[in-house]
């Protein structure tokens, strides 16, 4: 810090000590608006998830008579009951390799493409980059039908790469989309450093560059995490097999002819988010910064 | 061929390895993801578009040509048309909401006061949830006589609480828009914060000592230093609002009396119930292609102005 | 010969002898079911005892959800890789079989004796240009099931015309009750808030004809009178929870189980639930109350969901022999007393052990395709009709309730989407 940010410090704080003294009431009026609409908005997102969480512990008689109150004694055994009913023992594995392949998938093959297209020159760049682009606009719908006939003819349907591979590429444009602005974010002259001391290609992307984009990969990991582990029509069209579903297509299961149980469909729901909770509340750090980061190139 | 002299041949030889060595490296980088893009994604929507113009069902081997008989029949139907406003709607309100109301309470926390990062927790958490069970969790607040509303309406005595938005069509769609914006205010609001940090202070102090008050501080200095910004998120909530499908079907599936109708449930009800893959394929055909215009003209609109 | 080679040449016989049991190979059947919660037991025991007296089959069963089957069956069946026995509602997989996925079952209804066996009106569902696709399990029936403890306890009569409807539905409403447990989320309960008023309206023969002749009209005095009479004057004598447009079939459950909804329209899938969950309550069932004077009061009929084989089946006739074995009678017992189904084939109510209420709907039902019996019951057209016939059930239902349509609206719409989609 230089003196002349040192005498600008000291006097930004004199200023606001002397305008709090000045403006106490409009001041506290003010941060006491604030906290209200803070506080206000905290209600408004937690309270929906705390009521399922009190709803699946409930017996069916107790969420009729009192929705509202805490439950006299919790049911765990909702849980159980959920578990087995939904077959997650079958469908969490399988969510959680589903989840993982695609993110490490979409990071080797969004990092490369994106890393080319930012910081090198080649014919056909920007339609490439543009054909990219369009597929950001699409929706499952517009291609579901034909991926599944695609996935027979190549053989994976019915296997866990026929939800895979497809997961993949349906990941790449936004990835890419992220990965180039990220590395385009880098010096070049970091690169041209790193060549003139006789590093290749290869070494420039993976030693110098991939480092320094790491909070773009961390965006990436979040979103394809996150729209992997909530896939619904994909996985169901393409896995077939009831043992390769994910825990998205246990939910239906429980809204069937006979039982009306509604806290064992909030049961169900609970612990279908509960890992993306656990991992976002542990590292959630990571979370955020990788959408901002990626948000803001 | 033969007029060309030695050296010139000899170029174009050097000139094919030179190619190679040139651009070599960035054809590998990016031939796998290529290869997966069109192998995955534009073939498909290709053989989307050729369903697109045929009457096909889903399921026979065989499909028949009907040329553009899809478009002409989507345009007279007066269900599409209703979808489509819907979807504008959705844009109108769900994006710009859901934008605005991260960007206010990004401003709000943006000076790190206390209970930041519970508040910065919280506030992103709905996004973890997934379209389907926040469609779970607003249905079972909305319901008839068992859910959340309902029941608070019977204890405070607030009647209003206790009619459903669901049930009404004139509500159901802005009931679901609700669930959508709670779901979607916080990743608004983590990147309006960021974008909030690397405002330049210096900016604002002289705008401050100039005589501006709160408002005018924003308005002149904040919001033109975000622009790049709220550009980019304005135009991914619209593609969001044209694509969306998970959370309305969850909740509504189009209904009641089709006044939650998307051009999404539209598509797969005509698709999937009526097997009809040629018309829902066009219909898709129609989204996908206003997702690109829309995108397209707000961004290069933007671009025009700001930069 | 030599003692060696006499043990060679025998030990060799026995192997060769041995050798059809080796030979015979073993087939997997893929079973696509969407049997939940409660038929989910009864179901596992079944394909087991098959397996257990059928040595070289292999059943690989798979649940899928009902809702989802109809959407993934279409593909799954063309690619050729997908299950080679299905159980799925027959107005859906009927449009399959009219596109070859798939394979026509008389051949073995011959083989396995299927006609004699069954009831004539329980395989009529199942047949199309006098081919038989599927053979059905679940005969059901709609009608209104009564909460007798509440209507004992508040001194009230059951209804059993309109006059008396409307009368109860304001006494019950202002009581705190819900008069009628309908929901029109998302909207398949239309089907029978249509039919049941109909069929007590212009009679089971008009339906007929209009169904199988081809004669008359949707777009019918006697029909939008039908229609008035659930969703006008039923409606304004507060008959419904005022946000039934959003009540789902949950919801609707929920409150018939715990008191809250005397009456319940819908159909006789629910008795296993009913056993569930409110095991002492006196329940019993009732056609819906006429809506002319002296008018009839018909159970509408419907076959759920049915079997059918795959026209990409490895093995059509072990599945063949899998369905034959969901007849048999150690199946019967489980599916009736475990699961409250009713196959449409003759059934002594004094086999099985079954509550008064499943015993009644076994009666009824038997007593509907005997032809002596002189109880003639309606039909669910849903399961007749054309798919976006059903879809305008559903969404012009919910307008018509939620007054966005008129009675007459909706029965021409009706009529057009139905001449519409006949091929």
């Amino acid at each position: 810090m230089t003196t002349s940010q040192d005498a600008a410090g000291v006097k930004r704080v004199t200023s606001s000590i002397t305008r709090i003294k000045r403006r106490s009431l409009s001041y506290w009026g003010a941060q006491i608006a604030r906290y209200t609409i803070l506080l206000l908005f905290l209600a408004i997102f937690l309270v929906p998830i705390t009521w399922i969480f009190s709803l699946a512990v409930k017996t069916q008689a107790e969420f009729a008579n009192n929705p509202l109150g805490l439950p006299q004694e919790p049911q765990w055994g909702n849980f159980m009951q959920a578990w087995d009913q939904g077959r997650f023992s079958v469908y969490l594995p399988n969510t959680i390799i589903y989840a993982v392949a695609v993110v490490i998938g979409v990071a080797i093959f969004a990092c490369m493409a994106g890393y080319a297209l930012a910081k090198t020159r080649f014919p056909g760049r920007n339609v490439i980059f543009s054909g990219f682009m369009i597929g950001m606009t699409l929706p499952f719908l517009s291609i579901m039908i034909p991926i599944f006939y695609l996935a027979r003819d190549l053989g994976i349907l019915g296997t866990r790469w026929g939800f895979i591979i497809p997961a993949v590429a349906l990941g790449l444009p936004f990835s890419i989309f992220l990965m180039r602005a990220f590395f385009m974010g880098i010096p070049d002259e970091l690169g041209d450093a790193a060549r003139v001391d006789g590093c290749t290609e290869w070494g420039v992307f993976y030693r110098v560059m991939l480092p320094l984009a790491w909070p773009g990969l961390a965006t990436l990991a979040v979103f394809e995490f996150l729209g992997t582990w909530s896939a619904y029509l994909m996985p169901l069209i393409l896995t077939q097999r009831e043992e390769l579903r994910p825990v998205a297509l246990a939910l239906p299961l429980f809204q069937g002819r006979y039982r009306a149980d509604l806290p064992l469909i909030a049961a169900a729901s609970m612990i279908t988010i509960t890992p993306p909770l656990l991992i976002y509340l542990v590292l959630q750090r990571r979370f955020i910064e990788g959408v901002t980061a990626g948000a803001l190139k | 061929m033969g007029t060309q002299s030695l050296s010139a041949r000899a170029s174009q030889g050097q000139s094919g390895r030179r190619f190679w060595s040139r651009y070599g490296v960035s054809y590998s980088f990016i031939l796998p993801a290529v290869v997966l893009y069109i192998v995955f994604v534009l073939y498909p929507f290709a053989q989307s578009f050729y369903i697109s113009l045929t009457d096909w069902n889903g399921f026979d081997p065989v499909m028949n040509f009907i040329g553009l008989d899809n478009y002409l029949k989507l345009l007279q139907d007066p269900l599409f048309w209703t979808a489509f406003s819907h979807n504008i709607i959705w844009i109108i309100v769900g994006s710009i909401g859901a934008i605005g109301l991260g960007l206010f309470l990004a401003i709000l926390v943006s000076s790190r006061p206390p209970g930041f990062l519970i508040f910065r927790t919280v506030y992103f958490m709905p996004q973890v949830l997934g379209p389907a069970i926040v469609g779970v969790i607003w249905l079972l607040i909305y319901a008839p006589r068992r859910g959340f509303l309902y029941k608070v309406g019977e204890a405070t005595g607030l009647d209003f609480l206790q009619r459903s938005l669901l049930a009404n069509p004139q509500t159901s769609l802005l009931g679901i828009l609700f669930a959508s914006i709670w779901a979607s205010i916080g990743f608004f609001f983590v990147i309006f914060l960021a974008g909030l940090q690397n405002v330049d202070r210096d900016l604002l102090d002289a705008a401050r000592v100039d005589g501006a008050n709160s408002w005018q501080q924003f308005w002149n200095v904040t919001v033109p230093q975000l622009s790049h910004v709220i550009t980019m998120v304005i135009a991914l909530g619209m593609i969001g609002s044209l694509k969306v499908f998970d959370i309305v079907w969850t909740m509504t599936q189009g209904g009641p009396a089709n006044s939650s109708e998307v051009l999404g449930t539209l598509a797969y009800q005509e698709s999937f119930n009526h097997t009809h893959h040629g018309y829902g394929s066009a219909i898709v055909m129609v989204t996908s292609a206003l997702a690109v215009l829309m995108s397209v003209v707000f961004i290069r609109l933007r671009e025009r102005r700001g930069d | 010969m030599s003692t060696l080679k006499r043990i060679v040449s025998i030990t060799f016989v026995l192997l060769v002898l041995s050798l059809p049991a080796y030979a015979q190979d073993q087939i997997t059947l893929l079973v696509w079911d969407h049997f939940g919660s409660v038929s989910g037991g009864p179901a596992d025991m079944i394909y087991e005892q098959f397996m257990a007296e059928n040595p070289n089959i292999v059943i690989q069963r798979e649940v899928v959800d009902a809702q989802q089957i109809k959407d993934i069956a279409p593909t799954a069946l063309a690619s050729g890789q997908g299950p080679d026995l299905i159980y799925m509602d027959i107005s859906d997989a009927r449009p399959l079989f009219q596109g070859g996925l798939l394979i026509a079952l008389d051949d073995y209804a011959e083989q396995y004796g299927w006609y004699d066996r069954f009831y004539e009106n329980g395989l009529s569902w199942s047949i199309v240009d006098g081919q038989l696709f599927g053979l059905g399990m679940e005969f059901e029936f709609v009608g209104v099931f009564i909460n007798n403890d509440i209507f004992e306890r508040e001194g009230w009569a059951v209804p059993t015309n309109l006059e008396e409807t409307l009368a109860y539905c304001q006494a019950a409403s202002a009581a705190g009750y819900v008069p009628f447990a309908h929901g029109q989320n998302p909207g398949w309960q239309t089907f029978f808030s249509f039919t049941m008023p109909l069929h007590n309206t212009v009679g089971v023969e008009w339906v007929e004809n209009r169904v199988f002749n081809d004669t008359g009209s949707w777009d019918d005095p006697g029909v939008v009178r039908a229609i008035e009479v659930f969703y006008r004057d039923m409606r304004d004598a507060n008959c419904f929870d005022p946000d039934v447009n959003g009540l789902d079939w949950q919801t609707q459950q929920d409150l018939f189980f715990s008191g809250e909804a005397p009456l319940f329209p819908t159909g006789t899938w629910v008795v296993g639930g009913i056993i569930q969950n409110m095991p002492d309550a006196n329940v019993t069932m009732m056609p819906f109350p006429a809506t002319v004077p002296d008018g009839p009061r018909i159970y509408t009929t419907g076959m759920g969901s049915a079997w059918f084989i795959a026209s990409s089946a490895a093995n059509p006739d072990a599945a063949a022999q899998l369905i034959d074995f969901m007849f048999s009678d150690f199946a019967l017992e489980q599916w009736v007393e475990q699961a409250g189904y009713v196959p449409p084939l003759p059934l002594d109510a004094d086999d099985y052990e079954l509550t008064e209420l499943q015993k009644f709907v076994l009666e009824t039902l038997s007593a509907s395709v005997d032809p002596d019996s002189g109880v003639s019951l309606g039909y669910n057209i849903d399961v007749l009709a054309p798919r976006p016939f059903n879809t305008m059930l559903q969404e012009g239902f919910q307008a018509v309730m939620a007054d966005l349509k008129s009675p007459e609206e909706q029965a021409a719409d009706l009529e057009r989407i139905w001449e519409e989609n006949q091929e």
